[in-house]
């Protein structure tokens, strides 16, 4: 693994990565999307159930983003490396999009199903809250001008704020909510019938290979920019 | 095909294509920009 933190290694890996990823996200969207609209209206939710195969791995892929932007944070405090710093930078905004995503196909979700797009039970606004700490640590990148400085602030709060993910996971259990229990990945299996999992895995994966591709293209960008800074200091004025 | 709640449905799946289908074009042209500035810079 350390091996790739070299950016050179890390582009090469990279570029040949990133085209399969993004062929496998594309294929899986397209499986996801035929089976999604295939399924019958669930008996309850009706036709809204197509919103789950859109919604939920929104919000499982806003969640990983936000572990792995505070797994590389750390990596970048602890060892001081430049490309933790870059990748945990890189995830940001995806991860934002996705929680973004996640918090509107819910709400469209729950109009029709709660009668209310919004109810600040312990689930939604925990994941409210990761919204912000997104848009939270981007704002605090862009504030502070010395990168090094930035990259340090900008990890810390990410590490404060990754106390939020347990809290978005387990809310449902820890509070009553009007969002329903966890009915996917539970002991017990899941309480959810096959027809439905297979659409919503297959999504789900989409989504994670599409979270992957944008990743790598991002932290590659960000080491492209940064030899090109140093090639125009380099010149100097 | 969708009757009920299609308003719901359907807005969910153009805002989350829309969102994605952005986030694409913004990365793709980022890395095409920053490919291209390094090559003029070499």
């Amino acid at each position: 693994m350390l091996r790739y933190a070299n950016p050179t290694r890390f582009l090469s890996l990279s570029t040949a990565l990133v085209p399969w990823l993004g062929a496998a996200s594309a294929a899986l969207f397209a499986i996801g999307l035929y089976l999604g609209f295939r399924v019958p209206p669930d008996y309850q939710q009706g036709e809204t159930v197509r919103v789950m195969f859109i919604h939920v791995p929104a919000a499982w892929t806003a969640m990983m983003g936000y572990g792995l932007m505070a797994g590389a944070s750390l990596v970048g405090l602890v060892w001081r490396h430049p490309l933790a710093d870059t990748a945990a930078r890189a995830a940001a905004p995806l991860g934002a999009l996705f929680t973004a995503l996640g918090l509107i196909t819910g709400s469209l979700w729950g109009r029709p199903m709660w009668g209310t797009y919004w109810v600040w039970d312990g689930r939604l606004t925990s994941f409210l809250l990761l919204l912000f700490l997104y848009l939270g640590y981007i704002a605090l990148w862009n504030a502070i001008e010395d990168e090094t400085r930035a990259a340090r602030a900008a990890a810390i709060l990410a590490l404060v704020g990754a106390v939020n993910l347990p809290i978005i996971e387990f809310s449902v259990d820890w509070w009553t909510t009007l969002h329903q229990g966890e009915s996917i990945l539970r002991t017990g299996g899941p309480l959810i019938s096959a027809v439905y999992l297979w659409p919503l895995f297959t999504m789900a994966l989409a989504y994670t290979f599409l979270f992957f591709t944008l990743w790598l293209m991002r932290i590659e960008t960000e080491i492209l920019n940064r030899r090109a800074r140093s090639l125009m200091l380099a010149d100097g004025p | 095909m969708i009757g009920d709640y299609g308003f719901y449905v359907w807005t969910a799946y153009w805002i989350s294509a829309a969102g994605i289908v952005t986030a694409v074009a913004l990365t793709v042209l980022g890395r095409m920009r920053a490919r291209a500035r390094l090559e003029k810079l070499k």
